[in-house]
């Protein structure tokens, strides 16, 4: 009746194809562009550390378009400078370092390291400078390239590179790019026709989280949805509004853009939420009428913003599918109160360009995180 | 017999004191201080005065009355000369002044019934012409009160008659958009081309197209000048929008819904202009069939064309 060998057999080989399957799946891509080769960039992050894995076509520079074929992160905080959060750190860069030689079977001259510029910035406010120091150290030696350069970010840098890798070249000098972050905004524009090196840089202290902290802060012991948006407004009216409108003006951003381009989690999540149609697309084009009625929908039938609703009219497809994950995954980084938050943000500096007899063109861009690493690998593999 | 007999002499005491009483009371009366600095309405008429009355108290009260009509008269020739200007109330002062001074020699000290009787009779006609005067006042605040209110009508007409223009023209400007039949496309043409040393050349078939050329012209009306959006849809034999990029395509709405665009194109324009546009899509490779460009504006199908490739 039950033969116990025979099922063992049958168990072995389900298991081996599937191990098989696996392995096939996690180190085959789907490239998009003739002509192109995938590269790892790995950020080591204020919150932990990154890996993303691009594919960047020879037209990359100029059309804007580079493929991301996997993102994946550790969550390690490394910024609090703790023995702990310094051994995960370490662990961390050498397992996605080896996730990119091994499994994705990409050649080490193809990954890059780099430290961003909140890392740095913390390291020299808490005089932590030799823990980043002994991280890149030892990498080197585990790498066994003890010759091997790593970069380290500061903003001004970052934001140069951020507008490099997102930005296509025919927009390069007439687009204003404004990462919105959790904790402060930082971007810029080139204001010298073929000058990439200096980068007007904008930057605010306040960020979606920030946002939404001052207002939790403001609702004391009304905690209210009704009253959530009624704080947010007097929140946004005080010193984001005065700091909005002091760094635009010194920017000189207005006069020299036609474009004003969003990054980061917020501009992510709106686009995301708003324009489920265009999923596809590492960015989509809006505007400050079309945003400024997603946050009243926002506010007024959140429930509406669910993958389900959103998806309703989409074909079925991988489109759909992945319409649905990127709704749910928006869902679940923030919710109504951090959406509030950000858009408040968002559309407070996206009325700053609203002219009533000039129009600027405003976009989101969904990917604006690896940008930077992007054009950071687009610059070393030129150099 | 007794209590019947106190009985009636505490009823004529009563009486008595009850008389007392209300003669003190009409005493009091017709002698009671007259309030000349709160005094805003006519004063009484002279002739109800009563005539029982002795001549002092008759000089007194007919003094008093008089003071009291001729500060009225003061009040109310300040406010008319404020209000009216001064030609007719030049006049009216001098009769007023001439009445004042015939009243004040008939009230002197040693004057006689005869002349009280003509004093009273001028203060009645003093009393007259200030009603006149109040009336006339009165008029006058409330001509002055419509015409105020007229005036503002008048002011506020203009505005009222431009809150339209204005929000037609905020309309355009906020939204960027003009009523859907402002604009109309002509010479719409569709181009496949692929590239060689001379330029662009043209071709029919789609297995040598690298990118779709599109040109049309936009005929702005007499209008206002503005900012404007015309979208390009172009829809491929599989049913699918031709996309270039990210950054030039996107979704907006439409009156059959929300449609995604293969090109935005974003212009000025003047009064009366004639506008060409062009647009390029590139695309790794192109089907055969039919390929039809749509053109949008305000959310309205302003130029259609099909263009096919083998």
């Amino acid at each position: 009746m039950h033969n116990p060998v025979k099922s063992r057999l049958l168990l072995s080989i389900s298991l081996i194809v599937l191990l098989i399957g696996t392995g096939t799946a996690q180190k085959s891509f789907k490239l998009k562009y003739k002509n192109s080769l995938v590269y790892a960039g790995i950020e080591v992050g204020s919150k932990g550390v990154k890996m993303s894995l691009l594919e960047i076509g020879k037209n990359a520079k100029k059309n804007g378009t580079f493929n991301i074929l996997k993102d994946t992160s550790v969550n390690t905080d490394f910024i609090s400078f703790t023995s702990s959060s310094y051994h995960a750190t370490a662990q961390g860069v050498w397992n996605l370092y080896q996730a990119a030689v091994k499994d994705y079977k990409i050649p080490s001259e193809r990954v890059f390291l780099a430290v961003s510029s909140g890392v740095q910035g913390q390291a020299e406010k808490d005089k932590k400078q030799d823990w980043v120091n002994r991280l890149l150290d030892s990498f080197k030696v585990a790498i066994n390239e003890p010759s091997r350069k790593i970069a380290i970010m500061d903003a001004m840098e970052e934001a140069r590179l951020s507008h490099l890798g997102i930005v296509p070249d025919a927009k390069r000098h007439n687009t204003f790019l404004i990462d919105i972050g959790s904790g402060n905004t930082k971007g810029g524009y080139f204001p010298i026709e073929g000058d990439t090196k200096t980068l007007k840089l904008f930057q605010l202290t306040w960020g979606t989280k920030s946002i939404a902290n001052a207002v939790e802060k403001r609702s004391e012991e009304d905690k209210s949805l009704t009253n959530f948006k009624k704080q947010l407004f007097r929140v946004l009216e005080g010193s984001p509004n005065t700091e909005i409108t002091y760094a635009v003006n010194v920017s000189g951003a207005y006069a020299m853009s036609d474009n004003i381009v969003f990054s980061g989690g917020i501009a992510w999540s709106v686009a995301t939420l708003m324009y489920p149609e265009l999923i596809d697309n590492g960015v989509v084009p809006t505007t400050y009428e079309e945003v400024m009625k997603f946050s009243e929908k926002m506010y007024k039938n959140y429930s509406a913003l669910n993958d389900t609703i959103l998806t309703r009219v989409l074909g079925d497809g991988p489109s759909k599918n992945l319409a649905i994950k990127e709704i749910k995954d928006v869902n679940k980084t923030f919710d109504q109160r951090a959406l509030m938050a950000g858009t408040g943000l968002l559309l407070k500096i996206m009325r700053q360009f609203e002219g009533i007899e000039e129009k600027k063109q405003f976009f989101l861009v969904k990917n604006g995180q690896v940008g930077w690493i992007s054009a950071f690998v687009d610059e070393t593999v030129v150099q | 017999m007794r209590d019947t007999r106190i009985y009636s002499i505490l009823v004529l005491v009563l009486s008595i004191f009850f008389c007392l009483c209300l003669a003190f009371l009409v005493w009091n009366f017709n002698n009671r201080p007259v309030n000349t600095a709160n005094h805003t309405t006519v004063p009484v008429n002279a002739n109800s005065m009563t005539a029982a009355i002795t001549a002092g108290q008759t000089r007194d009260s007919l003094q008093k009355i008089y003071a009291a009509t001729v500060n009225y008269l003061d009040n109310k020739m300040e406010t008319a000369t404020d209000s009216a200007g001064t030609g007719e109330m030049a006049v009216k002062a001098n009769d007023f002044d001439r009445l004042k001074n015939e009243i004040t020699t008939l009230l002197k000290e040693r004057a006689t019934e005869a002349d009280l009787d003509l004093a009273r009779q001028k203060i009645a006609e003093l009393q007259l012409k200030v009603a006149q005067l109040y009336s006339r006042n009165k008029d006058i605040e409330e001509e002055n009160r419509r015409l105020s209110a007229l005036l503002a009508q008048l002011a506020q007409a203009p505005r009222s008659a431009e809150v339209p223009v204005r929000q037609e023209t905020a309309a355009r400007t906020v939204n960027g958009k003009v009523p859907a039949v402002a604009f109309a496309a002509s010479d719409l043409r569709l181009q496949a081309v692929y590239a060689s040393d001379g330029g662009d050349q043209e071709t029919t078939v789609a297995e040598d197209a690298e990118k779709l050329n599109g040109y049309f012209v936009i005929k702005v009306p007499g209008m206002q000048q503005g900012f404007a959006v015309v979208h390009v849809v172009v829809i491929q034999p599989n049913g699918q929008v031709l996309k270039n990029s990210a950054w030039e395509s996107g979704a907006f709405e439409t009156a059959e819904g929300r449609k995604i665009y293969s090109y935005q194109l974003r212009f000025d324009y003047a009064k009366g202009e004639t506008k060409p546009l062009r647009f390029s899509l590139g695309s790794d490779r192109f089907m055969q069939g039919n390929y039809t460009m749509q053109l949008y504006y305000n959310g309205h199908v302003i130029g259609k064309l099909t263009k096919t490739l083998m």
